[in-house]
């Protein structure tokens, strides 16, 4: 371990990105025995940085920080960059580099013999440069610039198959959609930055401290009242585009067009948690305003609702696992609102293990199947069970670990952000905590549905009779993955490990959990679980029954928001654009063009006057000099007086 | 010698151009190798003005002053600061890459050659140049060849010839030229000085209200050249129908003169002027970036599409003019750099794809990946800088153009910052429509990738934007020690806010819109 503290601290997010820059080559170079290469680069890339990391655990007052002048214009622009490895980041660094780690030794079977296997390992380093940047970063600029850094990886995996319409409509839509909430992100560091006078989070939570206490009053647009309100919702905005929040969240279930375990890696575990994380960074700057705080309850609510009840109709298996993200990311964004950084982020943590570890499992299922034409389909699985042991007991895990079966890793999670949510007695938070029930047991369903679906029952189609498991290379980092998702809730848990690492050492009361509360909570996991078996636990399946629950046209039409955006929104401004291309070359270029029929008329009309005569010119001459002596006269008539 | 080093990059293309026109036509790899050796040359130079410019002292360096008229005061009068220096790299960078770009053209290749490098100088010229006089020659020099590069070699469109194209550009431009010679001889009289040197008549101190009316004969003048709206219709007739190079050149440096026309003649030796009229620049600037980023999105022929783009990021260096500041005035000229980088980028591209699909409607093109990847990565790294992704060299140059305008208008930078979704929306259809999809092998059963020349313009093209984004330190200390250093505080002093450094306490409570 000494040797990694003694080696430079920005080689942490870097070397991934060496790592991305070489596997670019290779992939520009179309050589394909140095592909082979690819995986081995990007994996010791990113174990570096992850040695690094355990070098510098936080803890006891000493936090391993650098940073790096970029650019310096003037007195009044300073720009760093930063390696900023206090707790919170490390706990995030932790999660990137694991998820990362077994995700890339997984994908080496599941990429396997894609022919551009050294161009998705360059995107995957490079997303794990992007995302590490993102989470070390002590100041709004470096955040804002990785932020829109693994947009671009996520971009360019998801249209990895990019000769798929679907692919590279998707890919188009997740990096537009998130876009919107960058812009409002943008505009809220602008205002912070302007009010604070430096894009530091030290500085910006000191300013609005200020604000809020009526010491610094001269800002930018806004009084200090709107101010506090204002500029936190504008950098919300980041956070519901890309941590895919209702009315944004529509990119992420398109989003499943990539690669299963980019899926897992990206869109389940790190880089949608990013919006989770940058609230919980600067959940001070917040929490100043009460108005701030219900509207991320509310946001995170509705989420999680709506998500969770689209998932309960999905057949796609990739998609049940997309909305149910969508939905603990909503559950996540409840827990932030109601005031508990560590209960938002201890959440974010166990679910990173449990999502990764269910969307592996996925990969695991359409890699057998991926002879199907649609290998997705779960209702063309069934029976996997039997031939799938690793992957059927592993997704098993990872779906009683979602559904908050007590004592999984999931449970304990919930129970934090039920909790906290309980505490804060506020009548948003209680709204918060009634659908943060509904959700648990909704999600309890689901996903037994999912499993009994996949992996109970008998096969239902020829491709999945014929299934296999995968080899050690994907089955080793589900064992990893289902182990963390059974344990490492109640390690965290207990003793308050995970919030006295996050309280920089100090050792918090332990949170007095109010027993009917549990016992609700787990009522509600075992229900769900209970109603799924009773329905789905059977040897054949007919018909799927959830067609004939009430709402289920609209929770099936994804209620009726994906065509809101479509229909309305994106027509709407592909038409304008039409609308002003028209306007210029018709209306304004028109104008310049009259003008310029205008000279060639009055030149035409002028010409005839040559005719040559020299009578006529002479008339002429004689006529204007007679005007002339006049017109000079008069004036030096009207002069004299 | 530093004196000749300005004058070598001027006169080497020019004499190469004028040694063009001696060789017989017949000798086709002669005449590329004197045009390339008349563009390389100022590679070089460039680089070591870039380098030797002395940081620690800023201002005006590499003068020659030879007396040209004295009885009018007139000076053969070249000099550079940070901003000329990093532009005259920016111009011999994209001269290089516009003579390999045109190394396969067939048709009466001496002229076509002869004529851009008559362009380029007058490029060099105006850049480097410090007397109105010389400027003004410098810059018709520049202009006047588009007209016959345009029209004899472009292709027309279907709504548009070719014809019509070189002729409303040229008229359009010359236009703005009367302006700006009315604004040129309205400094001379005034001034009292009989000279036209820009040092001394910016430090003359005119009149306020002869500021006022002169900037806007300046802003006018010039700002035509750089597309300000509604004006700035020219320049997607004149793009689309243009051939490679000239497009490259076109709207990777002729527009820049434009805009540092108005830097140098209005903002620095107008500062008064500047402040007057900075709202209606900035509302211009937005509409710029706006417009024209919706204009593309509702294009279908591929040469418009960057066309338009080009008019919305031109947009983005009046924005950051028209915060008076120094960081907007970075970011303006690091956006003249990127854009220009950018743009001959695209234009590369762009003429590659046409040239061997024969298309240029992109709803007809799809899965181009497959058989160009080297182009479709080149193309997608200039999408990525044009709408500002971060490690491009277009984000730190719109950053600074948003932050700048952010310190002066707060309302208008938040307007202009929607162009940044606007701008990924057309860019992203566009790599989509052309490259991403199905390939339609019936139609395009032979589609090669960039060959050797043309490699070499557009992956020294994309390395330079994603270096510049990575590390654009050197390039803006240049430009901020080169506005620093000349004139920057009489910019500045003028502006109501005097001090940049906290906002918070520049903003006056005034300019709050909500309680």
């Amino acid at each position: 371990m000494a040797a990694f503290s003694a080696l430079p601290l920005w080689l942490l997010p870097l070397a991934p990105f060496i790592a991305a820059a070489l596997c670019a080559v290779i992939a520009l170079s179309g050589n394909k025995s140095a592909a082979k290469a690819a995986p081995a680069l990007t994996l010791v890339a990113t174990i570096v940085s992850a040695l690094i990391a355990l070098a510098h655990v936080p803890g006891e007052g000493h936090i391993a920080s650098q940073s790096y002048e970029w650019l310096t214009i003037g007195t009044g622009l300073k720009i760093t960059l930063s390696v900023h490895l206090d707790a919170l980041a490390w706990t995030m660094v932790a999660v990137v580099c694991l998820v990362s780690t077994l995700v890339q030794i997984y994908s080496t079977a599941y990429m396997k013999g894609e022919a551009g296997f050294a161009r998705y390992y360059a995107c995957l380093a490079m997303f794990t440069c992007s995302m590490l940047a993102l989470v070390l970063a002590d100041n709004l600029f470096q955040l804002y610039i990785s932020w829109e850094l693994v947009g671009i990886c996520s971009y360019l995996l998801i249209g990895f198959w990019w000769t798929k319409k679907s692919a590279g409509d998707a890919s188009k839509k997740a990096f537009i959609v998130t876009r919107f909430g960058d812009v409002g992100f943008f505009l809220g560091v602008l205002l912070m930055v302007s009010a604070a006078g430096s894009f530091q989070f030290t500085e910006v939570a000191h300013a609005v401290t200020q604000i809020s206490s009526g010491q610094l009053t001269s800002l930018p647009l806004l009084g200090p009242q709107l101010f506090l309100i204002i500029a936190p919702l504008l950098l919300f905005c980041g956070a519901v585009g890309k941590s895919a929040q209702f009315p944004l969240h529509i990119w992420l279930p398109d989003a499943m067009e990539g690669p299963t375990p980019v899926s897992a890696l990206i869109h389940a575990a790190t880089m949608v948690a990013a919006g989770v994380y940058m609230v919980a960074r600067l959940l001070p700057v917040f929490a100043a305003s009460q108005v701030v705080m219900n509207i991320i309850i509310i946001t995170g609510s509705i989420t999680a609702l709506i998500a969770a009840t689209i998932a309960l109709v999905q057949t796609d298996i990739k998609k049940v696992m997309a909305y149910s993200t969508i939905s603990q990311l909503g559950y996540m964004f409840i827990g932030l609102g109601v005031g508990s950084r560590d209960a938002g982020m201890f959440h974010l943590v166990t679910h990173a293990m449990f999502k990764a570890l269910l969307f592996l499992t996925a990969g695991s299922v359409i890699h057998a199947l991926h002879h199907s034409a649609t290998p997705n389909d779960m209702r063309l699985m069934g029976g996997l069970s039997k031939k799938m042991r690793v992957t059927s007991i592993t997704c098993g895990i990872g779906v009683l670990a979602l559904a908050g079966l007590p004592g999984l890793s999931g449970f304990w999670s919930k129970e934090a952000i039920l909790g906290a949510a309980l505490e804060n007695h506020s009548p948003v938070a209680m709204l918060g905590l009634a659908v943060a029930l509904l959700v648990a047991a909704m999600t309890a369903f689901y996903s037994t549905r999912m499993w009994l679906m996949t992996f109970y029952g008998t096969s239902r189609s020829h491709e999945a009779e014929h299934a296999h498991e995968g080899p050690a290379s994907m089955t080793v980092p589900l064992m990893i993955l289902a182990a963390l998702s059974v344990g490492l809730g109640f390690w965290l848990k207990s003793g308050g490990r995970l919030s006295a690492f996050l309280g920089g050492g100090v050792e918090s009361a332990p949170e007095h959990m109010t027993l009917w509360l549990t016992a609700v909570a787990s009522l509600c996991a075992l229900g769900g679980i209970g109603v799924a078996w009773s329905i789905y636990g059977k040897q054949s399946l007919a018909a799927d029954p959830i067609e004939k629950i009430p709402g289920y046209k609209l929770f099936v039409n994804l209620w009726y928001i994906d065509d809101f955006w479509s229909k309305g929104a994106a027509a709407g401004a592909l038409a304008f654009g039409r609308f002003v291309a028209w306007f210029d070359r018709t209306v304004i270029d028109g104008l310049i063009n009259v003008i310029g029929g205008a000279c060639q008329l009055v030149g035409n009309r002028l010409r005839k006057s040559a005719t040559g005569q020299t009578q006529l010119y002479t008339t002429v001459v004689m006529a204007g000099l007679v005007i002339a002596v006049l017109a000079i006269s008069y004036l030096q008539q009207v002069g004299g007086r | 010698m530093d004196g000749w080093l300005l004058s070598i990059t001027i006169l080497a293309p020019m004499i190469a151009g004028v040694l063009l026109l001696t060789l017989p036509a017949t000798k086709g790899l002669l005449i590329r190798f004197v045009a390339l050796i008349g563009a390389v040359i100022t590679l070089p130079v460039a680089i070591y003005l870039c380098i030797n410019y002395n940081r620690s002292t800023g201002g005006y360096q590499f003068v020659q002053d030879i007396p040209w008229v004295p009885s009018l005061g007139i000076h053969y009068h070249l000099a550079a600061d940070g901003i000329s220096v990093v532009l005259i790299l920016l111009t011999a960078l994209l001269i290089t890459g516009g003579v390999f770009a045109s190394w396969t053209r067939k048709d009466r290749t001496k002229e076509f050659l002869a004529l851009l490098l008559l362009l380029v100088s007058g490029v060099f010229g105006v850049f480097a140049c410090r007397d109105l006089f010389f400027l003004f020659l410098f810059y018709e020099i520049a202009v006047l060849p588009m007209y016959l590069l345009i029209g004899v070699w472009g292709t027309s469109t279907k709504a548009r010839t070719k014809e019509y194209s070189a002729m409303k550009l040229t008229l359009m431009l010359m236009g703005g030229s009367a302006f700006i010679l009315v604004a040129i001889l309205a400094m001379y009289t005034q001034s009292g000085q009989r000279t036209f040197d820009m040092d001394t008549l910016s430090r003359v101190g005119f009149d306020p209200a002869m500021q006022r009316w002169v900037f806007i004969a300046v802003y006018v003048g010039f700002g035509i050249l750089a597309g300000i709206w509604p004006l700035h219709t020219w320049s997607p007739d004149g793009h689309a129908s243009a051939p490679t190079a000239v497009s490259m050149l076109h709207a990777g440096v002729l527009m820049k003169l434009g805009a540092y026309g108005v830097l140098r003649l209005g903002l620095q030796m107008l500062p008064q002027g500047a402040q007057d009229w900075s709202f209606l620049m900035a509302v211009i600037a937005t509409i710029n970036i706006l417009y024209g980023a919706c204009s593309a999105m509702g294009q279908t022929d591929l040469k418009y599409i960057i066309a338009y783009s080009s008019v919305s990021h031109m947009g983005m260096v009046m924005l950051g003019l028209a915060s008076l500041n120094a960081v907007g005035i970075n970011g303006s000229v690091m956006q003249m750099v990127s854009h220009g980088i950018m743009t001959g980028l695209f234009f590369a591209v762009v003429g590659l794809i046409y040239e061997k699909s024969h298309t240029r409607i992109i709803a007809n093109m799809g899965g181009f990946a497959k058989r160009m990847p080297g182009v479709a990565v080149c193309m997608t790294i200039g999408g990525l800088a044009s709408f500002g992704l971060p490690a491009t060299s277009g984000f730190i140059a719109e950053f600074l153009c948003f932050y700048g305008m952010w310190l002066r208008y707060p309302i208008l930078a938040l307007l202009a910052v929607l162009g940044i979704v606007v701008t990924a929306v057309y860019v992203l259809r566009m790599i989509q429509k052309i490259f991403l999809g199905e390939y339609n092998e019936k139609e395009y059963h032979d589609l090669p990738d960039a060959r050797t020349t043309e490699w070499v313009a557009i992956t020294a093209l994309s390395a330079a934007l994603l270096l510049l984004g990575m590390y654009p330190k050197p390039i803006v200390n240049l430009i901020e020690v080169g506005w620093r250093t000349t004139r920057a505080d009489a910019v500045e002093s003028a502006s109501v806010h005097p001090n940049h450094n906290n906002t918070a306490r520049v903003l006056p409570a005034g300019m709050r819109l909500l309680p």
